[in-house]
């Protein structure tokens, strides 16, 4: 378990060093690339209208006319602190701003996350009992066709469906921004589920090549030849091994899945982070939209690490040898 | 026959799809029977059908394959029929199998006592103790030291001889009447198979259960059993008792098998003195090489670094004559292909010195005289691994050409059917993709392409241990032929000390990156100096002696 | 020892040519190819097929499927039909270019990084993992906010979208590649790294380049009509099939079509490359690991 430390110290310190890397980025991206801050949130007609002064003024006041690494420092330090400064155009605390959206987009992130995990260890155990077989062409079928229909029209066939032909809910849950969470919960249920019809088929895919190839192994075929029942050769033998490619997989699963949430947020008009992307991004709101990045890089890279102490937890391998990481 | 044998086969047919709507036969309508306690060996090489027809023992095919006739009788039970909860308690209770690979064919995130207790538990095995208990008392069955920390262990913890002992546990927990060995010592060191089969052989005394086993090794078959099949494209071409069939064998490909196999007795004679320094092809003194990585730049390493590693090769020196082969054998780990890479250039000494024809041989490759490079070539074990799969036979052999005599298209095509010619292919083989040779075409191809440099040391690393033991006669066949008419020194790399010793003026012994042993090869054999030598030699030795009894036996 | 056995008799393995029919003898995989050959025609030559300028308003808004207007008018009157096959061109168009830079540039990196290692590959993986932490929409939102919303804009953007992922699995394939024995050969000879990358390594890439280009263009065509339905992507007055979707919003429970049909295109244009990129996989034997 002692042997555990270091791997784990070295993969704390890595995101660390990954999660700065990405705060570079999005610095550099709003804040060096054409144009800076000014420029960019505030219109051209308008800025026609200040004089040289006033915008050198406005500069200083931001701080945008010092070299670019001391404002990068700056922002690092600001982002890691959490402390997200005020937004230009209204200048109220960017936190203020987002605390609620985030939560919001946390719970229904979360909940939709549990459920595809869920649902796809369900159905790629299930479709992997028979490759080739009914079950699996069913699923896979269905799967595939669900992946291949884009995330948006999902969405909007699921509001048509169950909101208008079947009246099961109002057509949007109006929830607001700072409504009880278990209405939140309520409103999270429909985009949860659109979330899932589209994003699950991915993982399901790795599950279930993960699980055929454990099911083919060496180690499979002794148990069966053993007399293990095949359900036992399933979940006791062939899953642990198979999860470790969909683990690996994660850091990419769930930006996908954040990503997702903005465009499902926006058709079910859900009060989350995405909604608040989208509002800051029309506005040209830098501050926010830079809080939005570092916070969902952070999610990813959280999810990564949790991930990855997953893989030690199911493969003892990885855990005992010291060549790793 | 006794009138009721233990398991009786009747036309036999096993069929695999090799394609949308095209089948072969594995096992061709095949008919015997074995009598209970009965020690079967069946023999063969690769696609033989001997592997398909130990699992359909156990009623099992593998995916892709069908039964496609005939019925298989266990005790008067024909277990083809059997329905799929018979199949459960038919499997493992009343038959079991130690399969090939002990690591892969154990749950690598399995404890060996989850192993065992899972299958004491199905079985219902544990006979008024508990299954730990139960567990325990096979791992020391086993022979194996210490059970109880062994049962809190992971298979990848363990070593090769523990793991197959582990498995043969796991087959043992039901103590079943028939019990069917698919190589189970192929991949172990050969005095770990030493043991292993003796722990076999006593256990089969004991119980008096059916035995099957299964090998292309004829050497352990003779030690094992007393009959024997032949088997060859899914047919069963000798059977009977085995010094019989070894001494006597009736059909042509039985006999080739057997004359194909390396004996000790045949070691080659030498004629040569080891001297060291002068006149030395190759000549290395001291050399250490340890694969430990310093952390180096990387700030993460230095805080959290990773454990020290011993080193792999210490204190070697050797010296071969131009026109000789030296023999380098040791078992896994005992750093031989380290020995191979470090005088291709692969990788770079730590320590000590490597000359050449009187030059140093400095560090990697890149770094050598192209002249240099060209009169040293490495033949790899894996020949499927070591052909480029996107490139032609000619693309193959033309490339060392045209890099180290600057030939040109036509003159390297022309040069290349030479070499394949002097191979035993021809030019019909020029625009083959590797994967459309078989596996001796495939190591031909490599030593052609070794040979285009006209090499003056080739360093030959487990050349024929991936390959058939009749292949492999005719590819060292091809290797001392070019010896001869060319006058190349070889530095012959293998585990298989029979093999060694046919090709060998010199022998090197190593273990553990250490030398044991070093001179002539009839003087090393007859008269080991280290006791690890003296093991290694008795571990072959038993083997082929077995034959050898049973061939006085039968005789007298 | 003699020669024993009649080498040239031995055993061969099936040649190349038979793994393609294998291929294409599955329905599913042959129903994925005639599906995007029949997207890349309409991608190719629906200018010249369209009845109608797409952009320009040519009748009254709403009208029913006559034969001038083969699908009637949308909302603001223009010809649906002529919208609807061309409504791929652009994201395709974008998609294919900005893939193949991506495909390009990380080919590069990630063979570099797979096969050079040490400093160079820490380095380059750093960054890999951070642009990856990076939700996509994000990553998109940030740059079309520095280099603006026109189509040229956004190739750049789908190429800094994908190249990453290309990166981890062309590194990952060439380590792979690396340990064999036929790169050692090589090495032996004194090839120079640049010769073993070229004449080695990369040639066994190709299938898998294969894979990629055609599960990231489908990919980033999907995800370049969810940023026009955003409004982020491709605006008015292009027809694009994630735009027409958006534009369908208003009239859905009068006119549904407008919704599916959009919808219907796109859905069709993913599966015909699933089933196509599955079934050549599988024959070819290259594991996709990634879709």
């Amino acid at each position: 378990m002692t042997r555990m430390i270091p791997m784990i110290g070295r993969r704390l310190a890595l995101s660390f060093v990954i999660l700065s890397l990405t705060a570079l980025i999005v610095f550099l991206g709003t804040e060096v690339l054409p144009g800076d801050a000014i420029t960019a949130t505030i219109p051209a007609e308008e800025l026609a209208f200040y004089t040289p002064q006033q915008i050198a003024e406005m500069r200083h006041e931001y701080g945008l006319d010092r070299p670019v690494y001391l404002r990068f420092l700056e922002v690092w330090q600001r982002l890691f602190s959490l402390d997200f400064g005020t937004t230009i155009v209204k200048r109220e605390p960017v936190y203020d701003r987002i605390l609620h959206p985030m939560i919001n987009s946390a719970i229904l992130a979360g909940v939709a996350l549990a459920v595809m995990l869920a649902a796809v260890i369900v159905l790629g155990v299930l479709a992997s009992l028979r490759p080739g077989g009914r079950l699996d062409n069913a699923i896979s079928g269905t799967t595939l066709f669900t992946y291949s229909m884009p995330d948006f029209v999902v969405s909007n066939i699921f509001v048509i469906v169950f909101a208008v032909w079947l009246g099961l809910s109002p057509a949007v849950i109006f929830a607001s921004t700072d409504a009880p969470k278990l209405t939140i919960l309520a409103a999270a249920i429909l985009p949860v589920v659109a979330l899932c019809v589209h994003g699950a088929a991915y993982q399901f895919r790795l599950l279930r090549t993960g699980m055929i190839e454990a099911l083919n192994s060496d180690y499979a075929e002794r148990a069966q030849l053993a007399g293990v029942p095949a359900w036992r050769i399933c979940i006791g033998h062939a899953l642990p091994s198979a999860l470790i490619p969909m683990l690996n997989g994660t850091a990419a699963f769930v930006a996908a899945l954040l990503s997702g949430s903005v465009v499902v947020e926006s058709v079910f008009k859900f009060p989350g982070i995405g909604s608040e992307l989208l509002r800051a991004l029309a506005q040209r709101e830098i501050p926010i939209i830079q809080a939005i990045a570092f916070l969902a890089a952070l999610a990813v890279i959280v999810a990564n690490l949790i991930a990855d102490i997953a893989v030690l937890a199911l493969d003892p391998r990885v855990r005992t040898s010291s060549r790793h990481g | 026959m006794p009138a009721h044998p233990h398991i009786e086969v009747r036309d036999l047919k096993l069929v695999y799809r090799t394609g949308p709507k095209t089948e072969t036969t594995a096992i061709d309508a095949v008919s015997f029977s074995i009598a209970k306690g009965e020690t079967l060996g069946i023999v063969g090489e690769s696609g033989c059908g001997k592997s398909s027809l130990a699992r359909a023992f156990l009623a099992y095919t593998r995916p892709g394959a069908r039964i496609a006739g005939g019925s298989l009788s266990v005790a008067g039970l024909d277990v083809l029929k059997l329905k799929p909860d018979q199949l459960l308690a038919y499997r493992g209770r009343r038959a079991a199998m130690v399969p090939q690979n002990p690591l892969s064919s154990l749950t690598p995130h399995l404890t060996i006592g989850q192993h065992l207790v899972e299958l004491i538990r199905l079985h219902k095995a544990a006979g008024g103790r508990t299954p730990k208990e139960k567990a325990l008392e096979l791992l020391a069955a086993m022979e194996l030291p210490d059970p109880a920390a062994i049962y809190d262990r992971y298979p990848h913890q363990l070593s090769g001889g523990q793991r197959q002992r582990v498995v043969i546990a796991a087959a043992l927990v039901a103590e079943p009447e028939l019990i069917i060995l698919d190589e189970p010592t192929t991949a172990l060191d050969k005095t770990v198979e030493s043991q292993v089969l003796d722990l076999v052989a006593r256990l089969q005394k004991r119980t008096g259960t059916t035995l099957i086993y299964v090998s292309h090794d004829l050497n352990v078959i003779a030690r094992m059993c007393e009959r024997v099949f032949v088997m060859k494209d899914g047919k069963v071409l000798e059977d009977g008792p085995t010094s019989a069939v070894f001494t006597h064998p009736r059909t042509d490909y039985a006999r080739s098998l057997i004359a194909a196999i390396p004996k000790l007795e045949t070691a080659k004679p030498s004629n040569v003195t080891p001297f060291h320094g002068q006149g030395a092809a190759l000549s290395i003194e001291k050399l250490e090489f340890s694969y430990a990585r310093p952390p180096g730049w990387n700030p993460l390493r230095r805080l959290f670094p990773n454990a020290p590693q011993p080193p792999t090769l210490a204190d070697i020196s050797l010296a071969i004559p131009p026109g000789t082969t030296l023999g380098v054998v040791g078992e896994s780990g005992s750093g031989k292909s380290t020995l191979a890479a470090l005088v291709a250039g692969l990788a770079a000494g730590n320590g000590g010195e490597m000359r050449f024809d009187g030059q140093i041989l400095s560090g990697l490759a890149p770094q050598r005289d192209r002249d240099l490079r060209r009169r040293v070539q490495m033949i790899f074990q894996d020949p499927a691994s070591s052909l480029n799969p996107q490139h032609t036979v000619e693309q193959l052999i033309a490339r060392p050409l045209q890099i180290f005599f600057g030939m040109s298209r036509a003159a390297a095509r022309e040069r290349t059917v030479e070499l394949l010619t002097e191979l035993g292919l021809g030019a019909t083989f020029l625009d083959r993709s590797p994967r459309q040779l078989s596996g001796g075409q495939q190591q031909r191809v490599a030593i052609a392409r070794a040979f285009a440099g006209k090499p003056d040391l080739v360093l030959c690393d487990e050349v024929t241990s991936a390959l058939d033991v009749t292949v492999q006669a005719s590819v060292l066949g091809v290797m001392k032929r070019l010896q001869r008419e060319h006058g190349t020194t070889y530095l012959f790399i293998s585990h298989d000390l029979p093999v060694v010793a046919e090709m060998s003026d010199q022998i090197l012994v190593l273990e553990k990156g250490r030398v044991r042993d070093y001179g002539d090869t009839t003087a090393v054999l007859s008269d080991p100096s280290s006791d690890y030598t003296k093991n290694l030699l008795a571990a072959f030795a038993t083997a082929s002696q077995q034959l050898t009894n049973r061939t006085m036996k039968h005789a007298s | 020892m003699v020669d024993v056995l009649n080498v040239a008799s031995e055993t061969t393995a099936t040649p190349r040519s038979s793994t393609l029919k294998r291929a294409l003898s599955q329905p599913a995989t042959v129903f994925g190819v005639i599906l995007v050959a029949a997207h890349l025609f309409l991608a190719l030559f629906s200018p010249l097929i369209a009845p109608h300028d797409s952009s320009a308003l040519v009748g009254a808004p709403l009208l029913r499927p006559s034969w001038e207007f083969l699908m009637g008018t949308d909302q603001i009157g223009r010809d649906y039909f002529s919208r609807i096959i061309e409504g791929g061109r652009i994201a395709l168009l974008v998609s294919f270019c900005g893939v193949a830079i991506a495909l390009a540039v990380g080919t590069i990196l990630g063979v570099l990084a797979g096969y050079v290692g040490g400093r160079f590959d820490e380095i380059i993986m750093r960054f890999v993992d951070a642009m990856m932490s990076i939700p996509e929409i994000i990553l998109i939102a940030i740059l079309t906010l520095a280099l603006g919303k026109d189509i040229w804009a956004l190739i750049p953007v789908v190429a800094a979208v994908y190249c990453w992922g290309v990166v981890r699995v062309m590194r990952a394939k060439t380590i792979s590649l690396s340990t064999l024995d036929f790169v050692r050969a090589a090495e032996l000879r004194g090839e120079t790294r640049l010769a073993i990358i070229l004449r080695e390594i990369l040639p066994n890439l190709t299938g898998l380049l294969g894979v990629e280009l055609a599960v990231r263009v489908s990919s980033a065509v999907l995800r370049i009509s969810a940023l026009s339905f955003l409004g982020l992507g491709i605006s008015q007055p292009t027809p694009d099939w994630g735009l027409m979707v958006q534009e369908a919003m208003g009239v859905v429970f009068t006119d549904p079509w407008f919704l599916l049909l959009p919808a219907v295109m796109l859905s069709t244009l993913i599966i015909g490359v699933n089933f196509m990129v599955d079934g050549f996989a599988r024959a070819f034997g290259i594991a996709s690991t990634e879709l």
